[in-house]
């Protein structure tokens, strides 16, 4: 919800002190700020570039004119705003409460009650603004926000007085496609009746989950607004008359919100809008909220309050530096705190690490501000270096309901597919271009590519309903068609959340990707197990659908928000996999990749699953691999011999393995607790070179795995990245200061450079490394 | 949240007072005074404490001091971590940082009375937690009453730590203290005995039973049928006979004590599951035979699942079933988070007052 604020982002706006980024989009950028007497407001901005424009300008002055008349009853209540700024901005309240669209991912469809108050509401807020000679245009769920006083709308981004001929297009229509209505698909005058029809829309996707028209292409969309019949399959029987009457393709044949409002029915808005008393009839409102919601809403108030930003004059104490001090029983309070009793080197991963469901997306949530929680007592020897300037980066929106972290993965040819639960883009990396916007919707887990060569790309969409087909596609980005058809992958039920596309493996054309995918009903939440699915690993050959060989996984408990697999390679004839239990424990082991037999399994005691997804280094060469968690030591594929262990003897812990790549030497680098970097030689397990002389790495620095670049190993150190020469081990004079989350290393294929990924809360950045 | 009265501080440390928690005259007064306040700059607003006039304000502060340490790196799950303590010897002073909360009578008074069952066994897993999580670092937290446990969207935060220990040293009977819930407090620390883990078990199915029927000291019945003997336990005059809090929470939280389950299958292995316990040697074998399981016979290939060990190598509780913050949504009652939630969207909205003299 919450992401840190970029290096650039304006120190002050007005009386307001920006705290943190609530999301970005293509206007500018809402901040969650704080005034000089303290209160809390969103603060909204437009893109520097942008300002330049007085058409722009123009558009954002309206915004702020449309947000003052529907006021804070309806709206969000506008506290302050610059439109004639350098940058202009606008302060409003901060709503406590979900766009409806996450509403309805958390809470799924919303039950007809709920669905008329908000009717009814909206109806109200709605006319409140064409009183005033104000059309939205831009009605949909994530401009609504649910709170417990009732809907509220934000963002008008688009509106415009009735009659306004300034904004006249571009060429471009406004509007979202799934809610847009004929009239403005044709690019004709939008009226009032047109954000009743929007708001049609919007009642009929709280009531089943989707829009009157679907989802997909916009062409497609937009053809089906103009002349197919709205689909209100799943909108309860006594809704569908009023809808379909607002859905007439007629702007006249359709109610006006007064009419609307009656027909919704709901008596408490009726009232109001005879007395005008509608902050008494929101308190009925609560009444209709569901407990998940209700929830939802309770964890953003309560969340709001820990973001204190990371510029923030910090008058309180630091904390001072670590000290477990065990107990009678010998047990310290950090083992305690961590699931499966590991050390603190589990507590920091967990928190930095650690994704769930629904309704968060970002370590953000989970470990307050300012990235990976436990603040560092600040090494005495190693001074910041300056922030790293970043060479790109691209705009995240990640959906809500991400169960994983965005995916991004490698297609070979310096492009990158991200996956970030919206869509699938793929991006170049030299310069952070985006390439091709949208290669299906696919959630990340739902993606993967099959290595570095080839430019494949595997996307198995989620089905809609309760069980639908399991579908895969096969994307060859160097080929001209970017929409294959899927196959099918018969037998299992392609709606279910869990279903991953764990890797993939192409042995001579003869593609096969490996899933796990369930049979059985999805459950009325419409997310996670039920515990009569059945799961199972499967090998399927991506060109026809065929399933080579399954094994049946291990029932998850209907409350489990786990997914099966962490991470998964092909290499050779091997299928290294790392599992979750249902109870968060890890497991790796090795299967023959042909046959699906198991080889050998592991299990990792005391590691933090969160912290390992996609954290698998397996080094084909030397036919080993390397556990993620755990003592530093390396597995023979074949039957999981330990062929050397780094440290035996000594009880200093090391943090997760990564492989180097490039020219010379091979190696794995570990980060030793009290020590720094220490590579290791991958045949022998002799100490290759060990870090002299640097700042003792904290929790959160042995945590965060080494990234290996062709020259440079980078390790972290409290905010920054230390470079070390990849032969010699000596340290690099400067250093990195990068913002984000999760790291990792992008060997380019030509000669302009590599890049380093940080992956933020709503971004992907690209750093450039020597 | 309460308006401030006249004789309310104006100013906490650096803090501006903007509300106070408790009201005034409440069904149970609370052990400190609770204010809102913020910083001058607006940036931060926090839970500020100061004690009840009555209390000694040095022992006051040596438990504040203490409460800060143990908040240090990281506040055990559930404890309202102390983040600064200050004023002088005579006006001390500590500050919890903000979150919308309410203390537990006044939770109750707006709910219109006990809570229901499932929220008074996640409120007693929660506390346990935090508890067991105090006493493995060595200490008793001392303090546990009703108004000591403010109920947030998330779950329980526990403050007043030491309260006991500040109302008389150890050897003096403490008995009608100001601010000390004399229904919380252990027989043995109420004559002056030096108060120990299992007083505060006493002080747990005290407020359990306030939670459950509304007063600490209720007749047998009057507790719901599933707490009955756990409360009666914990509210037992000999220390001994009371459970260890451990067992609390782990009855509370529902799992069997520390013990071999097997994934997703409650108790018994199924037809076509095969099991290991984490631990072993990796198995190649097709089939493998449980202690109480049957041997798999799997139509498909094989497939893998897994036990949990009794104890992890570290030989403490290795099934990860202690509720962290982060195990799923507290069954907070609606009307109380609508309350939360007014009350956060108010102070959110609410400015400082301007100073006096920047009005000319």
């Amino acid at each position: 919800m919450f992401s840190p604020l970029a290096h650039d982002d304006p120190e002050q706006l007005g009386a307001y002190r920006p705290l943190a980024r609530l999301g970005s989009g293509g206007m500018g950028t809402v901040f969650l700020a704080r005034s000089d007497r303290g209160r809390t407001a969103a603060v909204k901005t437009m893109h520097a570039g942008l300002a330049d424009d007085p058409t722009y300008r123009t558009r954002f002055r309206l915004e702020v004119d449309a947000a003052r008349v529907i006021g804070g009853v309806h709206g969000a209540e506008v506290f302050d705003a610059d439109p004639l700024a350098p940058t202009p901005w606008m302060a409003t309240e901060y709503v406590l409460g979900p766009p409806l669209e996450d509403a309805v991912e958390l809470a799924g469809p919303l039950p007809e009650p709920l669905v008329r108050a908000l009717g009814a509401r909206l109806c109200t807020a709605l006319a409140q603004l064409h009183r005033s000679d104000v059309v939205h245009r831009d009605l949909k769920p994530s401009n609504i926000m649910v709170t417990v006083d009732g809907p509220k709308v934000i963002d008008f981004g688009i509106a415009r007085a009735i009659g306004d001929e300034r904004l006249t297009s571009t060429g471009a229509a406004a509007g979202t496609p799934a809610f847009m209505s004929p009239e403005q698909a044709t690019g004709q005058e939008h009226t009032s009746a047109g954000d009743v029809f929007a708001l049609a829309g919007v009642l009929s996707y709280a009531s089943c989950g989707s829009g009157p028209f679907g989802s997909g292409q916009t062409a497609d969309l937009l053809y089906r607004v103009r002349y197919a019949e709205p689909d209100l399959t799943g909108v309860p029987e006594g809704l569908r008359p009023v809808l379909l009457q607002c859905l007439h393709k007629d702007p006249q044949e359709r109610p006006d919100t007064t009419a609307l409002a009656a027909q919704l029915g709901d008596p408490a808005v009726a009232m109001a809008n005879d007395t005008g008393q509608l902050a008494e009839a929101a308190g009925q409102f609560t009444s209709h909220l569901p407990a998940a919601l209700l929830a939802e809403i309770g964890r953003r108030a309560t969340e709001v309050w820990r973001v204190t930003g990371d510029r923030t004059t910090d008058t309180t104490r630091l904390p001072e530096p670590a000290e477990t001090r065990p107990g009678p029983s010998g047990l310290s309070r950090r083992r305690l705190l961590v699931a499966g009793g590991g050390s603190a080197l589990g507590l920091a991963a967990v928190s930095a690490g650690t994704w769930a469901w629904l309704g968060r997306h970002g370590p953000w949530d989970d470990s307050g501000p300012a990235g990976p929680a436990t603040p560092a007592a600040p090494s005495p020897s190693a001074s910041l270096p300056p922030r790293t300037p970043y060479k790109w980066k691209v705009d995240l929106s990640p959906a809500p309901g991400l169960i994983v972290p965005p995916a991004l993965l490698d297609l070979g040819g310096d492009q990158l597919a991200v996956a970030d639960g919206r869509r699938v883009r793929v991006i170049e990396t030299e310069r952070g271009h985006v390439k091709v916007a949208s290669v299906g919707t696919a959630p990340p887990h739902r993606c993967t590519t099959q290595g570095k060569s080839g430019g494949l790309l595997y996307l198995s969409e989620t089905a809609r309903g309760d069980d639908g087909p399991l579908t895969l596609r096969t994307i060859n980005l160097y080929g001209s068609d970017l929409e294959p058809e899927p196959v099918e992958v018969k037998g299992y039920n392609g709606s279910l959340t869990p279903t991953q596309l764990i890797c993939a493996e192409d042995d001579e054309g003869d593609g096969t990707v490996f899933l796990c995918a369930g049979q059985g009903r999805r459950p009325t939440s419409g997310f996670g197990f039920t515990e009569e699915q059945k799961w199972y690993l499967l090998a399927v050959d991506a060109a026809k659908g065929k399933v080579r060989w399954r094994v049946r996984l291990p029932r998850r408990p209907a409350s489990s928000r786990r997914l099966h697999f962490l991470a998964a390679q092909a290499v050779d004839n091997h299928l290294v996999l790392l599992q979750e239990t249902a109870a968060g424990g890890v497991l790796l082991s090795v299967r023959d990749l042909r046959t699906g037999k198991p080889r050998w399994d592991q299990p990792l005691p005391g590691a933090a699953p969160g912290a390992l997804r996609g954290r698998l280094e397996v080094e084909p060469s030397y036919e080993q691999v390397y556990p993620p968690a755990g003592p530093s030591r390396a597995l023979r594929l074949s039957d999981g011999k330990e062929e050397w262990r780094y440290g035996s003897g000594n009880s200093r812990r090391t943090g997760p393995p990564a492989l180097t790549k490039g020219t010379g030497d091979s190696g794995v680098c570990v980060v030793e607790e009290g020590t720094g970097l220490v590579k290791i030689d991958p045949g022998t397990g002799e100490v290759l070179w060990r870090e002299q002389g640097g700042p003792p790495p904290t929790a959160d620095d042995l945590a965060t795995p080494p990234l290996t670049g062709a020259e440079y190993i980078y390790r972290r150190s409290g905010k920054a990245f230390l470079a070390l020469d990849t032969d010699s081990g000596l340290r690099a004079k400067r250093g990195l200061n990068l913002s984000g989350d999760h790291f990792s290393v992008h060997e380019s294929v030509t000669d302009y450079g590599s890049r380093i990924l940080a992956l933020g809360g709503d971004s992907l950045a690209g750093y450039p490394i020597d | 949240m309460e308006h401030l009265r006249p004789d309310d501080p104006e100013q906490i440390g650096p803090y501006t007072v903007l509300a106070r928690l408790d009201p005034t005259d409440g069904p149970r007064p609370s052990g400190e005074l609770r204010y809102v306040a913020r910083t001058p700059d607006g940036l931060r607003t926090v839970l500020a404490v100061v004690p009840r006039p009555g209390t000694d304000p040095v022992r006051w502060a040596i438990e504040a001091e203490g409460a800060r340490r143990l908040s240090l790196p990281e506040p055990p799950p559930g404890l309202a971590p102390v983040t600064e303590t200050g004023g002088t010897a005579n006006a001390p002073w500590y500050a919890h940082p903000y979150l919308p909360v309410l203390p537990l009578p006044e939770a109750l008074a707006r709910y219109g009375g006990p809570l229901p069952e499932p929220v008074v066994r996640a409120l007693g897993a929660a506390l346990a937690t935090t508890l067991a999580t105090v006493h493995a670092e060595g200490f008793t937290h001392a303090g546990l009453s009703a108004t000591a446990v403010l109920l947030g969207a998330e779950g329980p935060l526990l403050t007043s730590y030491g309260a006991v220990r500040t109302a008389a040293p150890d050897g003096e009977q403490r008995i009608d203290v100001p601010g000390l819930d004399p229904g919380c407090v252990a027989p043995e620390q109420a004559q002056g005995g030096r108060p120990r883990p299992s007083g505060d078990v006493f002080a747990l199915g005290a407020v359990l039973a306030y939670a459950a029927c509304g007063h600490t000291v209720p007749e047998r019945e009057e507790l719901p049928a599933g707490l009955r003997s756990l409360i009666t336990a914990c509210l037992s005059r000999d220390p001994a006979k009371r459970p260890a809090v451990d067992e609390v929470r782990q009855t509370l939280a529902g799992r069997a004590p520390v013990a071999t389950l097997v994934d997703g299958a409650s108790g018994t292995a199924t037809a076509d599951a095969l099991t290991l316990a984490f631990g072993s040697p990796g198995v190649s074998a097709d089939t493998t035979t449980l202690p109480f399981g049957t041997a798999a016979t799997p139509a498909d290939t094989a497939t893998v699942g897994f036990g949990l060990a009794a104890a992890g190598p570290h030989g403490d509780v290795g099934d990860g079933s202690y509720p962290s913050t982060g195990a799923g949504p507290f069954p907070l009652p609606a009307g109380l988070v609508e309350a939360l939630v007014r009350d956060a969207a108010a102070l959110l909205a609410t400015e400082l007052p301007v100073p006096t003299s920047a009005l000319d």
